[in-house]
């Protein structure tokens, strides 16, 4: 589970490269134009964005720790 | 108590087997034989070692040397794999390739080593506060999200086609992830017993840390760096590919595979692409079985 929390991370470095390659309009794609247009205050709140999401997804998989296993008490 | 029983066995059993005499160092040798894909991937990587150093022996060609006359031509006897869209060898570029492939791997996994064991260990051994800040610094690094900072990074530095600056960029930002796992040893290893004798006797803080506690801790820490390799040599490959790796000039498997993104390469030249991806998948794949290998080897908890 603590894996499934870091790959979000990763889901996005790999929607960067899949996007590009199907040129398929998502954020991935996004970003990657931001970078290659050196457009700095796009990228600084993509950045923002997935580390939010990255957060949330440590968070999440921390909670459901406790969830799963009951020797884990949330104080 | 049961590991030392444990540990106990394992020798008589092996003294029964063959008369030498068996170091820590042997026992690790004699289980990490036994998995043959781990042995299968050192033999390969060993042979791709090789291949880097005697490049220039294996090509004639001029891995650079651009001919327009001669593009994307099916592989003869002269160009062994064939040419690219510049009329490159693709072999020569294959061959030069793993250079560059493996020193990224190596030097990114050397800085993410030098930073995740010098953080790691600091946490881990003095505690308390500065364990505190820099774990929270540490996890501030993880929270970004590691292929588009790269990618941020490299552009904003501007340094298109600087190998050197993709392999720093991945140390950099590859680290958190040891240095987590040197302190969690640390944590474990500063209360044991010979450290706590070490101290008694007056050993310096350098003197601990150094003799007593990290080469306990490094078995871990060389499997994780196996395996990191691996992640390097993947994220140099997929920044090559969309063009914010290695350079035109810099012959790398990713800036090949690239050649792939247009789709009359990919149907109707697949000596343009096939070699890098096949040498990718080949490297990293061994780089696995010995790191997974290591893994298996060096815990002492690991029953036969």
């Amino acid at each position: 589970m603590t894996i499934i929390g870091g790959r979000v991370a990763v889901l996005f470095g790999g929607s960067m490269l899949i996007e590009r390659v199907f040129s398929y309009p998502g954020l991935g794609l996004f970003g990657y134009s931001a970078v290659m247009n050196r457009d700095y205050p796009v990228l600084m709140g993509l950045v923002l964005i997935t580390a939010t999401m990255i957060i949330i997804g440590n968070l999440v998989a921390d909670i459901s720790y406790a969830l799963v296993d009951p020797r884990v008490r949330l104080e | 108590m049961t590991q030392r029983k444990q540990v106990a066995a394992e020798i008589t059993s092996a003294l029964a087997e063959s008369s030498e005499i068996l170091t820590p160092g042997r026992i690790v040798w004699r289980r990490f034989r036994k998995s043959k894909l781990a042995v299968l991937g050192s033999i390969i990587l060993l042979f791709l070692i090789v291949v880097a150093f005697a490049a220039p022996l294996l090509t004639t060609h001029d891995p650079n040397y651009i001919n327009m006359g001669q593009f994307r031509r099916a592989p003869s006897e002269n160009h062994l794999l064939g040419t690219d869209s510049l009329g490159r060898d693709v072999w020569a570029r294959l061959v030069y390739g793993s250079r560059v492939s493996l020193s990224v791997g190596l030097v990114s996994v050397s800085i993410i080593l030098l930073i995740g064991v010098t953080f790691g260990s600091i946490a881990g051994y003095f505690g308390g506060l500065i364990d505190d800040g820099l774990m929270r610094f540490t996890e501030v690094i993880m929270a970004f999200p590691a292929f588009l900072f790269t990618l941020t990074l490299i552009a904003a530095l501007d340094g298109q086609g600087n190998i050197f600056l993709v392999m720093l960029v991945l140390g950099i930002l590859g680290w958190p992830g040891v240095a987590r796992l040197v302190r969690g040893e640390f944590l474990t290893l500063r209360e044991r017993e010979f450290v706590l004798s070490a101290k008694t006797l007056g050993a310096s803080h350098a003197r601990i840390l150094f003799k007593h506690i990290l080469p306990n801790a490094m078995a871990p820490v060389i499997v994780v760096a196996t395996l990191s390799i691996a992640g390097s040599i993947l994220a140099e490959a997929g920044l090559s590919f969309i063009g914010m790796g290695a350079g035109p000039n810099t012959p790398s498997w990713g800036s090949m595979l690239s050649e792939a993104n247009s789709r009359l390469v990919l149907q109707r030249y697949p000596w343009l692409w096939v070699p890098p991806g096949l040498a990718i998948l080949i490297t990293v794949l061994s780089i696995s079985f010995v790191g997974d290998g290591l893994r298996d080897a060096l815990d002492p908890r690991m029953k036969e």
